[in-house]
Formats: C-alpha cells, sequence, structure tokens
C-alpha cells in the first residue's frame, strides 16, 4: 500500500465525510438485521453499503479497509443467497459488528490525517480470516468471488418491498413520520398498502399513478415506496407500498386499490405508529447515500456540505455585525448620531440575520441517536437481556456543539437503564412484564429548550437501598435518612461515587456515570432530573438550551474591569452590609435568606488583589447545582444578551468561559459560575 | 346487477368495431358510439350512460378535453382511457382531468373487462 498521490490526498476530506454515513448505515442497518436476518432487501442494501465503501477505500489505496470490508461483502452475500436463518448466529453479529468498528477506527484514523503507510491502518487480519471462515460455513463455492452488485443503485429494483421483518411502514422520512403521527393523532387509521400489478401491465409508472388516484378517494398519501416520482417513472418491479392515513375501515381500502385495472393484490396492513420507531431510528435505507444519489431530486440537491469551520467564521462575523449595530444605536440613544429611521432597520435586519446563521449551527439529535440502537444491542447482549429501543422526535434539531456534547452523557444513561433498569427476561416474566424490556429515547422542543427524555419500564431506582446506603456511608444521619423525601434521596445519586448497584458490571462499572452524566448536561446549560417508581421504571429528563452561542448574562464590575455572569445562575442581587459578614473557618461568608453561604471577592479570587476587599458594596447570589455563593463586586451594570467568543487554547483560563465584546466595544470575560462557587 | 350501458369514443371505425364487439358476447350494451370528443360530450348529455371508453386523439375535440367537458357535465361520470403505446404522458393527464382508469392498445379482452367491471363498481 503507498501514500495517496497529492490528488487523491485532497479527497481525505470528502471520504472520511461520505464513509462515515456509510458506516453509520452499516450499524444501524446490522441493528436491523439481526431481528430478520432474512430480510433479503435489507441485505441487499448492507452488501451495497460495504461494496461502495470498499471501492471508495480502494480508490484511495487503503488497501487494509478493502479487505475487510470485501470480507464483509462475502458474509452478506452467504447470507443473502439464502443461508439467513440457520447463519445468522449472534456470534456472526459479534463478528460483523466488531467489523464494522474495525472500519470506522480506520477511517477515524484517516480522519485524523493519518496518512496510512504500509499497514498503518492497523491489520484486522484475524477478523478478516475469521469473516472469511464465516461467509465460507456452509457455502460450497459462492461468497468469497463477491459477486456484482445487484441493483445497480436503481431506486426500486431493489425487488420486492415486501420485508416482512421489518416494520411496515420504514421507509418514510421524519417528516412523513410526523404528519402520519398528527393524522393518527386525529383519530385516522394508519395503513400500509402493498400493491402488486400485473407484471404484463403496459404502462406501469401510469397504473400506479391511477392506483394512487384511486387510495387518496379513501385517504391521504403520507409516502410511497419507492418514491412517488421512481413509481410515475415506472422505476419499480411490481410491487409498491403505500403509507396511507384513512378513516375509513381496511377492507375500503383495499376495494379502492383493487378497483384498478391490472392491480392483482392489495393488502392493506393497519398500523400501530410506535410499530416503526423501533431501532431502525430514520428510514434507513434513505440515509444510504447511493440511494440519495441516484434519486435524481433527492435530498443531495437541496443540501450543501459546508466546512464547520467556514461556519463559525460566519458566526463570528455575525457576532462582529450585531456588536457594531449595538454599537451605533448604542450612539443613537445617547443622540450622538442623528436616525433617519435607518438604524432601528440595521438593527432589524442584523437580529433576523443572527438568528438565520445561528439556525445554520443547527443539527438533528439524529447524528447521536443513531449509535443508540447498536450500543442498546451491545448492552442487551452483554447483560442477557432483552431490550427493545424506540426513538422519536430525532429531527429535532439543536445546537451543533450541543449535539456533539450530549452523545455521552446520553449514552451513560442509556447504560443505566438496560443495566440496572430493565430487568432479565425470566424476571420481568414472574412479575408479569414482557420479557423484552422498552426503553423509549424522545426529544422534543420547548420553547428555547429542548427536552430530552429516557424512559424505561424497569425496575426503577431503590429508594430504600440509598436510604440505607446514605447512612452506611455516613452521608446522612439515621435520622435525616428516615425523614429524607424520595426526591432528596434521589439526589444522592448524582453525587460521586454513589450507586446502588449490588453487583459490579462490566458495562455500568460502578455507577460513576450518573454524577458525570449531570456535570456533563450542565456544563452545556442544561439540566437533568430523574424520577423513579419502584417496579415501574425510570425517566430521566434532560433540558438543553437550543444554543450556546448567545447567552443572557448580568455584567457586573469590579476594578474597572467588566465581567459576566450567566443569567440562570443569578439568584439575587444583595447590598453588602458589613455588619452581616462574618467569618467562619478563616472564610468569610454572608448571612443570606435562612442560612450562610461562601462570600467571594470577585478580584481577590481572579487574583487581581490579595486583600479581601472592604469596599465590596453588592454581591451577586450564584447558584449551580445545589452550591451558592455571594460574589462581591464593586457595581451591576446590568443584563445583556451577549454573543459568545471562545478563547483560543492559549488564552485559556480557569474558571473563564469565554469572552464577548459589549456594545461599547470593551471586552467582557464570561465566568464559569461553578468556578465561583 | 342491472347490464351497463357503455358509449364507446374512437375515430376509427375499426376500433369501435372491436370494443363493440369484446362487450356485447360479454352481456354489455353498447348504447352508442361517437367519433370525436365533442361528439362524446353531445352524446353523453343525451344517453348518460354509466361507462364510456375514449380514445385520445381525436380530430375536433381530443380526449382529454373531452374528459374535462363531461366531468363538468356530471362529476360521477366514469370514463375509461384508451390509450395508444406512444401516448403514456397523456395517460396521466387523463387520470388527473377525470378518468378513473384507462387501458392500453392494442386491447387484450379481459383487459377490457376488467376495466369495465372494476369502474363499473
Amino acid at each position: 500500500m503507498t501514500s495517496p498521490t497529492p490528488e487523491l490526498a485532497q479527497l481525505v476530506g470528502q471520504f472520511v465525510d461520505e464513509a462515515r454515513e456509510y458506516l453509520q448505515s452499516l450499524d444501524r442497518g446490522l441493528v436491523q438485521l439481526e431481528s430478520a436476518p432474512a430480510d433479503a432487501e435489507l441485505l441487499q442494501e448492507l452488501f451495497r453499503v460495504v461494496h461502495s465503501l470498499k471501492g471508495m477505500a480502494g480508490t484511495m489505496g487503503y488497501q487494509a479497509m478493502v479487505d475487510l470490508a470485501h470480507a464483509m461483502e462475502s458474509v452478506f452475500d452467504r447470507l443473502r443467497s439464502g443461508a439467513g436463518e440457520e447463519t445468522a448466529s449472534p456470534e456472526l453479529f459479534d463478528l460483523l459488528f466488531e467489523a464494522a468498528g474495525a472500519l470506522e477506527a480506520m477511517v477515524e484514523r484517516v480522519s485524523q490525517g493519518e496518512v496510512p503507510e504500509g499497514d498503518g491502518l492497523g491489520q484486522p487480519g484475524g477478523l478478516v480470516e475469521a469473516l472469511r471462515a464465516a461467509a465460507a460455513a456452509g457455502a460450497s463455492s459462492e461468497g468469497q468471488s463477491g459477486r456484482a452488485v445487484p441493483g445497480g443503485g436503481r431506486e426500486g429494483s431493489a425487488g420486492s418491498p415486501n420485508g416482512k421483518a421489518r416494520p411496515p411502514l420504514w421507509f418514510l422520512d421524519a417528516q412523513e413520520m410526523t404528519a402520519l403521527r398528527q393524522a393518527v393523532a386525529s383519530g385516522a387509521r394508519a395503513y400500509a398498502v402493498e400493491v402488486a400489478i400485473d407484471p404484463t401491465s403496459a404502462f406501469k409508472g401510469p397504473r400506479a399513478y391511477a392506483v394512487l388516484k384511486a387510495l387518496e378517494t379513501v385517504g391521504q398519501i403520507v409516502g410511497t415506496w419507492p418514491s412517488r416520482e421512481a413509481l410515475e417513472q415506472e422505476r419499480f418491479e411490481d410491487r409498491f407500498v403505500v403509507a396511507l392515513v384513512s378513516d375509513q375501515p381496511p377492507q375500503a381500502v383495499q376495494t379502492a386499490a383493487l378497483n384498478v385495472v391490472e392491480v392483482r393484490s392489495a393488502d392493506v396492513t393497519p398500523v400501530d405508529v410506535e410499530d416503526r420507531a423501533p431501532s431502525s431510528g430514520e428510514a434507513a435505507p434513505k440515509a444510504v447515500p447511493s440511494r440519495r444519489d441516484t434519486s435524481g431530486r433527492g435530498v443531495a440537491d437541496a443540501t450543501v456540505r459546508v466546512e464547520t469551520s467556514r461556519l463559525d467564521a460566519l458566526v463570528d462575523l455575525v457576532g462582529e455585525l450585531v456588536i457594531t449595530s449595538n454599537q451605533i444605536q448604542d450612539r443613537h440613544q445617547r443622540r450622538l448620531m442623528p436616525d433617519d429611521g435607518q438604524i432601528a432597520k440595521l438593527g432589524r435586519v442584523t437580529s433576523e440575520l443572527q438568528s438565520a446563521v445561528m439556525r445554520l449551527r443547527m443539527v438533528p439529535l439524529r447524528q447521536v441517536f443513531t449509535r443508540f440502537p447498536r450500543a442498546v444491542r451491545d448492552l442487551a447482549r452483554r447483560s442477557g437481556k432483552q431490550v427493545r429501543l424506540v426513538i422519536q422526535g430525532e429531527e429535532t434539531e439543536l445546537d451543533r456543539h450541543i449535539v456533539n456534547e450530549i452523545g455521552e452523557p446520553l449514552l451513560h444513561l442509556i447504560r443505566n437503564a438496560v443495566d440496572h433498569g430493565i430487568e432479565p427476561p425470566e424476571e420481568r416474566e414472574r412479575v408479569g412484564k414482557p420479557r423484552t424490556g422498552l426503553v423509549k429515547l424522545s426529544a422534543r422542543h420547548e420553547g428555547s429548550h429542548v427536552v430530552i427524555e429516557l424512559e424505561d419500564d424497569g425496575r426503577g431506582i431503590d429508594v430504600e437501598r440509598i436510604r440505607r446506603k446514605a447512612v452506611e456511608r455516613g452521608r446522612l444521619s439515621a435520622e435525616e435518612a428516615e425523614h429524607a423525601t424520595a426526591e432528596r434521596l434521589l439526589q444522592l445519586i448524582f453525587e460521586p461515587g454513589f450507586s446502588t448497584a449490588e453487583r459490579v458490571t462490566e458495562v455500568s462499572g460502578r455507577g460513576v456515570g450518573m454524577d458525570a452524566a449531570k456535570a456533563a448536561v450542565e456544563a452545556l446549560g442544561g439540566r437533568l432530573a430523574v424520577h423513579t417508581r419502584a417496579g415501574r421504571g425510570t425517566l430521566c429528563i434532560v433540558r438543553l438550551p437550543l444554543t450556546l452561542a448567545i447567552i443572557q448574562a448580568l455584567l457586573v464590575e469590579t476594578d474597572g474591569q467588566i465581567f459576566a455572569l450567566p443569567a440562570e445562575a443569578i439568584q439575587s442581587i444583595e447590598r453588602v452590609d458589613p455588619s452581616g459578614i462574618e467569618t467562619v473557618h478563616g472564610r468569610r461568608v454572608l448571612r443570606y435568606r435562612d442560612g450562610i453561604i461562601p462570600l467571594v471577592s470577585l478580584k481577590v479570587r481572579l487574583g487581581f488583589a490579595v486583600d479581601e476587599a472592604r469596599t465590596d458594596s453588592l454581591a451577586v447570589v450564584i447558584a449551580t447545582g445545589r452550591r451558592q455563593a455571594a460574589i462581591a463586586v464593586d457595581r451591576v451594570v446590568g443584563l445583556q444578551d451577549l454573543v459568545i467568543r471562545t478563547l483560543s487554547s492559549y488564552l485559556k483560563v480557569p474558571g473563564v468561559a469565554g469572552a464577548a465584546i459589549l456594545g461599547s466595544g470593551r471586552i467582557a470575560l464570561i465566568l464559569d459560575p461553578s468556578w465561583l462557587a | 346487477m342491472g347490464a351497463k350501458r357503455i358509449l364507446i369514443t374512437d375515430d376509427t371505425a375499426f376500433m369501435r368495431m372491436t370494443l363493440r364487439k369484446v362487450l356485447e358476447s360479454n352481456g354489455y350494451e353498447v348504447v352508442g358510439e361517437a367519433e370525436d370528443g365533442l361528439d362524446a360530450v353531445e352524446k353523453y348529455k343525451e344517453l348518460r350512460p354509466d361507462i364510456v371508453t375514449m380514445d385520445i386523439t381525436m380530430p375536433k375535440m381530443d380526449g382529454i378535453t373531452a374528459i374535462r367537458e363531461i366531468m363538468k357535465i356530471d362529476p360521477q361520470a366514469r370514463i375509461i382511457v384508451c390509450s395508444a403505446m406512444g401516448q403514456k404522458p397523456m395517460v396521466i393527464e387523463a387520470l388527473n382531468a377525470g378518468a378513473k382508469d384507462f387501458l392500453v392498445k392494442p386491447f387484450q379482452p379481459q383487459r377490457v373487462l376488467e376495466a369495465i367491471q372494476k369502474v363499473g363498481g
């Protein structure tokens, strides 16, 4: 293997992007396949995905990837040739997942600029051998060669859409799903109508069109597989599926379809809307780039790939513009500038521009949710449990940075749900629950926040055990523990090292995680709450701001320098009466409401002054989590919306979350409340 | 179920005859024949047939215009479009104009009967 030529090197970025998309499809497809190993269409899709990956890797000269992808291809080919049921053991899937993971590791290495040399990609040797053996198992001569890609990517030529094993309306995209849910919510029924037309039909396109028209007389079409365009252009075999919402009974729907000439059968399946969500996440095949490329006017034309650095530059520039605009308005208000009405307009346009640019930074949660079906599958398998993951609202959008950061804490919560929440199948059966546990992950907008909920129907958190443990560990006195409310006790699981898990498992370790998850959510300006009911399950609620780029902050001044404190941390502003200051264990504290809280002098804390200043006359009381502190300042300037500028790494100072340019042109450092309190 | 009354529209006498034979030998009543779109609209008003077969390319008034005109007179009209092989895009237009279904020439008798049965309800 040789290093890519300079021309190829230019393609690395593109390669990585596209390969990641393929790998996501691969992961998702594998999860689906495990529950439907004979699904011919899915196998074909997976075959095509690894085949495409192989081709891309070959072009780039990454031989190790080629070998691995080829070996996977052989396995899919083997499964496809009808060996599905008997060969598809959990061990085989472990192997396939491992191979997918190895491919992913390779792509990540490429993305880090590690131009592979020699076997620089690492050797998946053992894996390739194992896959080859799996492909050869029971297969006499087939497999190894890796036949040409069937179907060649023509939409709909993927054969019969009759993937019985997958949810009937798997092909709907997020938007269509939303429409479907809304219709169902308002009382309509959802149907999957699978129509077969006479193979000798002369005009299949118009025929399909006639069927759609006929179905529209009894209901509303939400989506079709293949797409409407594909149907009208005759890019399908003899069958297609229509997602229909209707207030009519199934028979009426069937009659409408059958009453079209040359329709040979019409199977109408009522669909439970929940049916589609499990683990399929989004319409998996639509996410496969090859499909998107071939569908003509697909998603590809409606979106543009932009480097994130350019987007960030744009955000920064708009930030500058907002500041300049604020400065101009500021001067006008101070009557330093005449106004002919244009200044107000500038302000309006600028803030619209700003929100438009902020929207560019928003990405759907799908990007992280898409990892979870695989994670749940692995967790369930390792702990010997049966778990169904239902995902809703994955189209909900959030600031890119938050989406990138929320994955880990959510994964912690999911681990807890599967490992500690969901009971083993036998235990579930004993208590009268279905053997398969349900974990539901949902997201939705709520004002300027996004709420993500993770709900399981497991055994719940044992509050009594927390009570005992709190006493054992000396966290609470026996009396405190006895009177502690369930809510108060639940708070304890967020404290570092406090875990109620009886067994230390491979999966969740020692219950570190809840505190880490909470800290991570709070670092994003969010909140994490947990509710539980013994024997019924646990609900974790994560509340996140839509964006981190703008915050509302309280500006305070000390020693002539202006600082910003995030508004959500502010509790109150207090006048400091010197007689109210006491010293406890050598630290100054302030009497506040019913208790005492530490009094922190900003200038001392920041190192501007050594002395406890006696001139502090005001204190801003802040709260983060359960801690409170009074921050002594010289002057309070006021509340303002700030565009956060991150500091470059060599300017990173503990306690400083970023900087903002004020309307006056001055710079304010934004302080991290959790560092102050 | 009473025998369906059918109006055949086609500008060639040969096609009209072919259709008439198929239909009559299967117990349907052909109540009239129209030679062009305009003729079909007039005959529809006069005969009120249960089902109309409609050729697309015809003199004076084409089939699609005729469908629109008939649908204006009777929104419940049941019209089957008869298309030649090369007229695929016209079929969709005809369906949008209100035709209930379509047939492709050359006719296979079973398809014609299937269409009449299905459209006839």
